[in-house]
């Protein structure tokens, strides 16, 4: 099973193995990770699983689509490199991911 | 600014009871009714032809574009964001709210945005506070050192943490929503499921470890296993949801049994031995005592908590020489408690009365310079000294 590296803001690291096909807010609220809420359970309408992906991971997870970069203008502290954790489908090229956490999602 | 809408327009918005606002496509602000007013403290007048920006605010490291959205879920008004997206908005004082918003068009060809806002600011606050609660009560019973399972009024396995992992050789993912039967010898099932039934039905609202008798658990690998539990039941909405802590007893019973055998190698030891041989506390007062010091006291003389110096066998033959043979066992005693070993030839009265003369040891049983214990030996050598 894939795993992901969630880092919190405060840099505290959280390995977690996420099933392929599952997503990575899943995996986090699935394994109590703090720092990704998931308020709408995935529909990608909330903004609360706000994450920043590394560049080297940034192919790999794909473009965000028009609905996602448009909920993203609800989260905070938005950079280049920001995604919806709802809208990364786990596969096992996704298997060593790193995401890092914003300092807040509300 | 209100000149696009009519007068009975007006009536019927400042009569709302929700705080609404009417919103040009430029941005600016045309009315807001008197619920509005009273949420953000601005009046009409102040407000009236400024940019909305002025109370809907974008907050630091926000991209929003608020009359971009607002066009968005006037165009659709069943919106999932509806529920889900807030926007922060500013009173006259510099208060911030959250607020939950409905968005319509109100004319065509000209749009206009009527927007109602609702203060969700507490009710997102105590969700956030439930929600970070919950976050860290589920973190403590994740890493609980006993195997945490919950389920459901189905008894179907609603939370496993890390040790139920570990105990029953499943994890979580695998057995969250199965029944809890997998977890159960297939002979135990039918009787363990009439437990919880009568658990449910019954008053007690919870049952510690000791407080009820073992069950047993069946792991992934069909290895049944002992085990102990605390659980307890809380009705939701009148359904039951129950939970366990379980606790793996074999280790408890090995060692158990470990103690139990050493204790006997022990005992058979010290019961073999030719000499006399009691165990004191540090205080003086009687552990235990082997078989041939017992029968040096005699048979029917309990010895077992009773100061060492206290013993019958220390009577002398007058008042005097007892009181003298007990104060000097006691002073013999309280120097072996503070670490030295003291060897002497010492006068018993044993059991039927004889006189004993006996080669005496006390020695003290040290660890990191503290007395545990203090062993006392005697070995008779009455025949030898009466040879002499």
């Amino acid at each position: 099973m894939p795993r992901v590296t969630y880092v919190e803001a405060n840099g505290t690291e959280h390995v977690v193995n996420v099933p392929v096909g599952s997503t990575v807010m899943q995996g986090a609220v699935n394994n109590l990770v703090p720092g990704i809420e998931g308020d709408c359970g995935g529909l990608c309408a909330c903004a609360t699983c706000h994450v920043y992906i590394p560049s080297e991971w940034a192919k790999r997870c794909g473009e965000p689509d028009e609905l996602e970069t448009n909920i993203l203008d609800f989260a905070f502290d938005v950079r280049p490199e920001s995604r919806l954790a709802c809208q990364i489908t786990m596969s096992e090229a996704l298997d060593g991911l790193v995401v890092r956490m914003p300092v807040r999602q509300y | 600014m209100a000149d696009v809408l009519s007068g009975s327009d007006l009536v019927l918005l400042e009569a709302l009871p929700e705080a609404t606002l009417v919103v040009a496509s430029d941005g600016r602000i045309r009315f807001l009714n008197r619920a509005a007013t009273e949420l953000l403290g601005h009046d009409d007048a102040e407000l009236a032809g400024e940019p909305v920006a002025r109370i809907i605010v974008p907050q630091a490291g926000q991209r929003l574009d608020v009359v971009a959205w607002l066009a968005r879920w006037a165009d659709d008004p069943a919106s999932p964001q509806l529920r889900y997206l807030t926007l922060t908005g500013r009173t006259r004082n510099g208060q911030q709210l959250r607020l939950s918003v409905r968005v319509a068009r109100l004319f065509q060809p000209e749009p206009l945005y009527l927007v109602t806002m609702r203060d969700v600011t507490a009710e997102q606050r105590e969700h956030q506070d439930v929600r970070h609660a919950y976050l860290v009560m589920s973190r403590i019973l994740a890493i609980s050192d006993d195997a945490i399972v919950n389920l459901d009024k189905d008894r179907n396995i609603t939370f496993f943490n890390r040790r139920a992992e570990q105990l029953f050789g499943h994890r979580a993912e695998d057995v969250l929503g199965r029944p809890l039967d997998m977890l159960l010898p297939l002979h135990h099932r039918a009787r363990h499921g009439a437990h919880i039934d009568a658990f449910e039905r019954g008053k007690s609202p919870s049952r510690l470890m000791g407080e009820r008798g073992e069950i047993v658990g069946l792991t992934s690998a069909g290895e049944e296993v002992p085990l102990e539990a605390s659980i307890t039941k809380v009705f939701i909405d009148g359904e039951p949801t129950f939970s366990a802590h379980l606790r793996d007893i074999r280790p408890r019973k090995e060692a158990e049994r470990q103690l139990i055998e050493s204790r006997e190698r022990f005992r058979t030891v010290f019961d073999h031995a030719m000499e006399a041989i009691a165990l004191l506390d540090p205080r003086g007062k009687v552990l235990e005592l082997n078989e041939s010091a017992q029968q040096l006291l005699g048979a029917d003389v309990v010895a077992e908590g009773r100061y060492f110096w206290e013993l019958p066998w220390w009577h002398g033959v007058g008042e005097r020489e007892r009181a003298e043979a007990r104060r000097n066992a006691e002073d013999n005693v309280s120097r072996a408690a503070d670490g030295e070993e003291i060897r002497l030839r010492a006068e018993l009265v044993d059991g039927r009365s004889h006189r004993r003369v006996i080669d005496f040891s006390l020695r003290p049983v040290r660890t990191e310079g503290r007395t545990l214990a203090i062993v006392a030996e005697g070995r008779d050598i009455t025949a030898i000294v009466g040879r002499d």
